[in-house]
């Protein structure tokens, strides 16, 4: 047999699992290659500001990152049109089986490889049809010429770009796969249904939220569902309920999600009784005399309203302390007690969050898996397997501190006394006046307000941290027990330990992620400092504000005139 | 972040590779600032460009990668460096090459894959031939 390059045709079916079967169709004629070429591409970044420029290598592109590119006839084929019917069969790539998504080809043929080596190993190498045009010049003798763009099909199996050391993460894979399981209960990966494009934002200040995508409809308005990733098939990254199911115009739907904290803000903080007159639902402090309510009884309190009328069985207990304060009849931080609650026309939900974050300026947050209720400063302490939760990049958000840093700080209360943090001469000293909306005696207005100027000189930058697909160990609030970039300019400082309290001591301080971001192909941290300063504390009842509020005086002046029954003469 | 003395995806191993000898047929080299231009609006203010950096030095070198018929023998060379020995594998994009040549002293130093490309044509069809996109490497390499 004499030497030839033959195309064996392969068709792409979708497999149940969303991964790509690869099942071989028809041989071509033999071919005769004219031009070929191959270009294989590197994803870098480039930053090209300073007197060195740097590059961040990633590796290779995905998409289009290997690209042939080939023009060849078909031999033999002509003008002769009692061939014509054959050749469509090859060259038409458009068919009418919807499970089909498209073409590829691999070489085959005697010797094929020694032709035609520029296309890899004949049978096994495969490469994906991306644009296959063809044309027949009648007056060039006719033959049939194709113009054939091909993408690579990578093989998972064979670690063929492998350029660094083992251990250094760079096996992880650039896509997960996620799956969402219908149902109140605990469930895990495998019982879940595939789902694809998925969007999970965390943030500490409100609920949670996901969007995802599923072929067909599979859930409604209302249903409940856990999110699992492929990486951690036991641990739910979100629990939830879709809060709108939309069906798209090709097929598929799309559904939003909402925390499943949302069934709380269905009860109302009110008895539903008989008669006109509603009772005023409060929660009194002290409730005996001299006697006062720790947090967690508060938050006892408020749950058992929504205990009393549970939604969808959803049981969010009463309360997991994380902060250590729980105990405490005090707003931490402070000597003030806890006031009474007042939690008429509230629903459970506000009525918490009235209490917790803004009151006390802790987080409330929901277990992925049972939905159970904690709150505190910090979550829990997780440890970074750098083999496969490395950095894959870092930027510095711009500072929420303020415009400046004042020189000293005026702190005026709600009677406009005020004090200022430093003494002395203030001459050419630059300075900021706060409010802060409560009474207090002069020492402790001093004492604040020295509070509030170290407060605004510390360093309490964010961070943007981004780790590869499939990295979902991490929750809002969580705390980093390492984490540092020395790689990036300025650099993130390394901040490694356990904050063990995070409201009175800056020293301690680690990282802790505010906002995340998981995606089917990265996940993002913004990081902040786990330290709560005065300004975290009292963020509701502590304002900057442009001018001083005047302080007057009313002063009864008493004049020693009389007035007399004027005389009227004419 | 470090972790023994490795940035992870950021940093290179160190792990030498295959040498290879090419044949250059067209070698350049191109400088490039990276600048920010203010234009002029109007007769008094005068237009400015302020320089930012520098891209990295790029080289593009075209040649000869070897004979068709030999492409077998030419790839044994490289066998144990490569789990997929192919000639579109020759040359892997973000691995770090260290050039040197007496008459090509452009190449000499390190450099970073960008691009590399394979072709063959009718009018020359029995050479294969390559393009290499290379950006030069500026850091250093860590053992």
């Amino acid at each position: 047999m004499s030497d030839e390059i033959r195309f064996r045709f392969l068709k792409e079916e979708k497999g149940a699992d969303g991964s790509s079967i690869w099942s071989s169709g028809v041989t071509s004629p033999p071919v005769n290659i004219e031009d070929v070429s191959v270009t294989t591409q590197a994803l870098t970044q480039i930053i090209s500001e300073g007197p060195t420029p740097k590059i961040i290598p990633y590796g290779v592109k995905g998409d289009g990152g290997r690209v042939a590119s080939l023009v060849g006839t078909f031999s033999g084929y002509s003008m002769d049109t009692s061939q014509n019917v054959q050749m469509d069969e090859y060259l038409d790539v458009l068919q009418d089986d919807p499970k089909l998504v498209g073409y590829g080809i691999s070489i085959t043929g005697t010797n094929a490889k020694l032709l035609l080596p520029e296309l890899g190993i004949p049978g096994e190498t495969r490469w994906r049809i991306e644009q296959f045009s063809w044309d027949r010049a009648a007056r060039q003798l006719g033959q049939w010429k194709f113009n054939i763009t091909l993408g690579y099909i990578w093989d998972a199996t064979k670690n063929e770009i492998k350029l660094y050391d083992d251990g250094i993460g760079t096996n992880t894979k650039e896509h997960v796969k996620f799956s969402a399981a219908l149902g109140i209960g605990r469930s895990n990966f495998a019982a879940g249904t595939p789902i694809y494009s998925p969007k999970i934002t965390t943030t500490m200040h409100d609920l949670n939220r996901a969007t995802f995508k599923t072929p067909t409809t599979i859930f409604s308005r209302g249903d409940i569902i856990h999110i699992y990733c492929e990486t951690d098939k036991y641990k739910a990254i979100f629990f939830g309920e879709i809060r709108e199911a939309k069906n798209n115009s090709d097929g598929t739907s799309s559904y939003d999600c909402v925390e499943i904290g949302t069934l709380l803000q269905r009860v109302p903080c009110a008895k539903m009784a008989a008669g006109l007159f509603k009772p005023k639902i409060k929660i009194p402090n002290p409730y005996k005399k001299g006697t006062y309510y720790s947090l967690n009884a508060f938050i006892s309190k408020i749950m058992r309203i929504y205990a009393s009328s549970q939604i969808k069985e959803y049981d969010p207990g009463m309360g997991v302390d994380k902060s250590g304060n729980g105990n405490s009849p005090y707003i931490p931080g402070s000597e003030q007690y806890i006031p009474a609650q007042l939690l008429s026309g509230m629903n459970v939900l506000a009525a918490l969050d009235n209490l917790v974050e803004k009151q006390c300026g802790m987080h409330t947050w929901f277990d992925n898996d049972t939905g159970k209720l904690e709150y505190g400063y910090l979550r829990d302490i997780k440890t970074i397997n750098p083999t496969t939760e490395y950095i894959v990049n870092t930027v510095k958000e711009s500072s929420l501190s303020g415009d400046f840093e004042p020189d000293y700080v005026i702190l005026c209360d709600n009677n406009g006394y005020y004090a200022r943090s430093m003494e002395g001469d203030v001459r050419g000293k630059s300075y900021m006046v706060y409010k802060i909306d409560t009474t207090l005696v002069d020492a402790q207005l001093r004492e604040r307000a020295i509070q509030i100027a170290n407060a605004l000189k510390r360093d309490a930058s964010t961070y943007v941290v981004s780790f590869p697909a499939g990295t979902v160990k991490f929750r809002d609030g969580d705390v980093f027990a390492g984490l540092g970039d020395q790689t990036v300019d300025p650099v993130m400082e390394w901040r490694g330990g356990e904050d063990t309290d995070p409201t009175s001591n800056p020293t301690d301080e680690v990282w802790q992620v505010r906002e995340l971001i998981i995606t089917d192909s990265y996940t993002q941290c913004i990081v902040g400092s786990s330290y709560y300063s005065i300004l975290d504390i009292f963020q509701n009842s502590l304002k900057p504000v442009a001018e001083m509020p005047v302080l007057t005086e009313t002063k009864d002046v008493t004049t020693n005139n009389r007035v007399v029954a004027p005389t009227v003469s004419e | 972040m470090t972790h023994l003395n490795k940035s992870g995806n950021k940093g290179f191993g160190g792990t030498t590779g295959a040498t290879h000898t090419i044949y250059v047929y067209n070698i350049t080299e191109t400088k490039q600032i990276k600048k920010q231009g203010i234009s002029s609006y109007s007769q008094t203010v005068i237009p400015q460009t302020i320089l930012q950096g520098r891209q990295p030095d790029t080289i593009k070198i075209e040649g000869k990668l070897c004979k068709v018929s030999e492409v077998t023998q030419y790839l044994n060379a490289l066998s144990g460096y490569r789990s997929v020995n192919t000639l579109y594998n020759v040359f892997l994009p973000c691995s770090i090459l260290i050039g040197s040549s007496t008459n090509c002293p452009e190449i000499n130093g390190n450099w970073i894959v960008d691009t590399f490309k394979i072709k063959r044509n009718l009018q020359k069809r029995d050479l294969v031939l390559f393009e290499l996109v290379l950006n030069k490497w500026y850091e250093a390499l860590v053992a």
